[in-house]
């Protein structure tokens, strides 16, 4: 009898045993999730472009007044004057353009053609000052945008002028004529970019280049890169066979590896403007006063001596003269 | 019937062996090798973070490259190097952890790769220096720093597996079931005995009992202090070196996001908002950030105040190059954010760091001497219920044989 008392206690007894045991194994008490604590909201993608517009001559900018403000003393109510009151002209350049906006590891300073050209601007706004300059570093993608947000006042970054950019920006007149080329390596056989048909060529997202290198009759296997100097990288790592941008970038690209060369001859024009933003028409003309006073006083040729006078003198051979400056329209 | 009650021994010594036995090798687990690499994880992450920031302080500071953050920079990839080893040694085991071993063991030496190519142009003034120092630090932030993070997850999934098999939930319950049966079994055999002999005792199936009794209860209490030390430890040590491990991580990625932000030149909106969304995860001693967390669950005062202090300091050093930045004043900010001054961010980092890698130390300690406390408990267990099984079996035998041969 008790016996049986016994066995039902001890039923109940692994009851109560099975129930404890089946209860979790213990863990260390958790800390706060980090990826929570970081969330951040990721950019909207941006909307693919049309179709390019028509618009006549896209390098025709606007007359400048032949009176050019005297520097320091900017008329009222101008944006020249918000830059004086300022006291620094913000610009978007490259940081990595040998040649044209590059900085210069041993000094830190920020320079090259375009740098220059923003240099005289600096000196005809702020009492022959050419340093009142600050600087914005940008990729290709973002010349524009950072127009139209008003970050930089001007943007000189190897812009090339055409009917689709004129609707979202303005431009100064012609400042350099360049030309679409191709960089290989030096023991290459190519002789142009007709030659590379089907292989990697790299050049940079948000330019003329790869429109150019798109619409050709027997295109290569464009790869895009964000970053232009992104280009001589994967050239040197032979992850592309082959770079095509603006004659003047290769030629950058060139300076800093004696394993390429640039071959054939150009097959887009790409004239170069300075951006400014529409908002603007009287910077406009004012930089444009400036850009024509640099034509004629012989500026424009000391800079362009001073920056692509050896990649001239070797192309065109030793004692070529400069060439001219481009020659401004006006609408 | 003697075969039953042996039976019931062994269930008994069973039951409570190998669990004294698994939670004795997790707890050595968890202070000999899951919490230190735990440590280690953390820092090969911020040991490569600091050789990110070192090789970009170069890059900022421009002209002959300064010897201090190339030193600095090839110290850290070494000691980086070091704690993978140990990590691969200690933790090559561990699920998922070899995997990003092996991944941080390829991508690493490419890193420095990329970092001597950045190097070596800068030398001779070509801009496309910066292009591979850019493609060093994606290489990081895109392959070996997910890897890193992966490792750490890792090591901290192996802990929680020591700490639960150190505490696990069934031991407790299946030794008193055992027990009691075991018990409920040896009463039973002398109420049966009674009732066939009329002996009221029979003296060795009485110490038997008794001696059962300390066969289930001391372990019982053995494994409870044991997991209540561990738990201790976990709470006032481990928790603590999880989280500092984590804040110090991030302290270096914000760092790492000062030197991009002016590396970036006039562009660098991107990480000077990263900075302050870490510095917000990071928080405060007395808020709910991390280190809120951290402190809120084990205070050590003296710790918690000087830390603030460094972070503090830190801050206001970074808001001072970001002005500066913002302002346009580059030449100023780099200055601010490189220099020796006792004001500069670099300075202020250092400090932060000394006083994050104190703070960390001082849990790991902790939770050491917790873990040391539970290890005790156990101590010896092991040998004393097979010696009380015994015991217990010998008075069965013997008491029942008594009985048997009366039969005879």
């Amino acid at each position: 009898m008790r016996l049986r008392t016994f066995m039902r206690t001890g039923g109940a007894a692994v009851a109560a045993v099975m129930l404890l045991a089946a209860c979790g194994d213990p863990e260390p008490a958790a800390v706060p999730d980090v990826a929570s604590l970081l969330t951040t909201t990721t950019a909207a993608p941006a909307a693919p472009p049309g179709p390019p517009p028509e618009c006549g001559d896209p390098t025709a900018s606007s007359r400048p007044d032949p009176r050019l403000p005297t520097s320091g003393v900017m008329p009222a109510g101008t944006y020249m004057r918000e830059i004086q009151d300022r006291g620094r002209l913000v610009v978007g350049v490259s940081i990595d353009t040998l040649l044209f906006g590059s900085v210069n590891p041993f000094t830190g300073d920020i320079e090259g053609f375009d740098i220059d050209i923003l240099h005289e601007i600096s000196k005809a706004l702020f009492n022959g000052d050419p340093d009142r300059l600050e600087y914005k570093a940008i990729n290709n993608a973002e010349r524009i945008p950072k127009i139209q947000d008003g970050s930089v006042d001007i943007v000189a970054r190897t812009m090339t002028i055409n009917c689709a950019r004129r609707e979202l920006v303005d431009f100064s007149s012609v400042y350099y004529d360049a030309g679409q080329k191709v960089l290989v390596r030096a023991d290459s056989d190519a002789a142009g970019i007709e030659d590379l048909a089907g292989q990697k060529v790299c050049t940079s997202a948000s330019s003329t280049s790869v429109e150019n290198l798109r619409a050709l009759a027997d295109p290569p296997e464009i790869t895009e890169v964000v970053d232009q100097t992104d280009c001589l990288r994967l050239f040197q790592a032979g992850d592309v066979a082959a770079i095509s941008t603006d004659d003047v970038i290769l030629a950058g690209f060139a300076a800093q590896d004696p394993n390429a060369k640039i071959v054939g001859a150009r097959f887009s024009d790409e004239p170069y403007g300075l951006a400014i933003s529409l908002d603007h028409p009287e910077f406009t003309q004012f930089v444009n006063a400036v850009l024509e006073r640099m034509r004629t006083d012989g500026t424009w040729k000391a800079i362009y001596e001073k920056w692509l006078g050896e990649v001239y003198a070797t192309s065109q051979g030793e004692g070529a003269p400069i060439p001219e400056p481009p020659a401004a329209t006006y609408r | 019937m003697t075969i039953g009650l042996l039976v019931a021994i062994v269930a008994v010594w069973a039951a409570a062996f190998t669990a004294v036995n698994r939670r004795a090798d997790a707890v050595r687990d968890a202070m000999q090798r899951a919490e230190p690499l735990i440590v280690s994880a953390q820092g090969i992450n911020t040991e490569l973070a600091r050789a990110d920031a070192s090789a970009a302080a170069s890059f900022l500071v421009g002209g002959v490259e300064a010897a201090g953050p190339r030193q600095q920079y090839l110290d850290s990839i070494d000691a980086a190097m070091r704690e993978l080893s140990v990590a691969a040694q200690n933790g090559g085991s561990v699920e998922g952890a070899s995997d990003a071993i092996a991944t941080i063991s390829e991508k690493v030496p490419e890193y420095a790769g990329l970092i001597e190519s950045a190097r070596a142009n800068n030398r001779q003034g070509f801009p496309i220096g910066a292009a591979y120092l850019r493609a060093a630090s994606a290489l990081l932030q895109d392959e070996i720093f997910p890897a890193a993070e992966r490792l750490y997850d890792a090591t901290v999934d192996a802990y929680a597996d020591a700490y639960a098999d150190a505490g696990a939930a069934r031991d407790a319950p299946l030794l008193a079931f055992a027990g009691i049966v075991l018990l409920a079994a040896l009463v039973a055999t002398q109420i049966l005995l009674f009732r066939r002999t009329n002996r009221v005792f029979n003296v060795p199936l009485v110490l038997a009992t008794v001696v059962a009794l300390v066969l289930v209860f001391m372990p019982l209490t053995a494994m409870s202090h044991e997991h209540r030390e561990l738990a201790r430890a976990t709470d006032e040590g481990y928790f603590g070196v999880n989280t500092i491990a984590r804040v110090r991580i991030l302290a270096f990625r914000a760092r790492g996001d000062e030197s991009f932000a002016l590396i970036a030149r006039g562009n660098g909106e991107r990480w000077y908002t990263d900075f302050d969304t870490v510095m917000s995860a990071i928080g405060s001693p007395d808020d709910d950030g991390l280190l809120g967390a951290a402190f809120e669950e084990e205070p050590i005062d003296a710790f918690s105040s000087d830390l603030a202090d460094a972070l503090d300091h830190y801050k206001s050093a970074h808001q001072s190059v970001q002005e500066t930045d913002r302002a346009g004043d580059f030449d100023m900010a780099v200055t601010l954010a490189t220099g020796d001054a006792a004001t500069s961010s670099a300075t202020a980092f250092a400090a932060l760091d000394e006083e994050l890698k104190a703070t960390l130390d001082e849990y790991a300690a902790r939770f050491e001497r917790g873990a040391g406390r539970a290890e005790k408990q156990l101590d010896n267990q092991e040998v004393w219920v097979s010696v009380l099984a015994i015991l217990v079996a010998l008075g069965v035998v013997v008491g029942l044989q008594q009985r048997i041969r009366e039969y005879r």
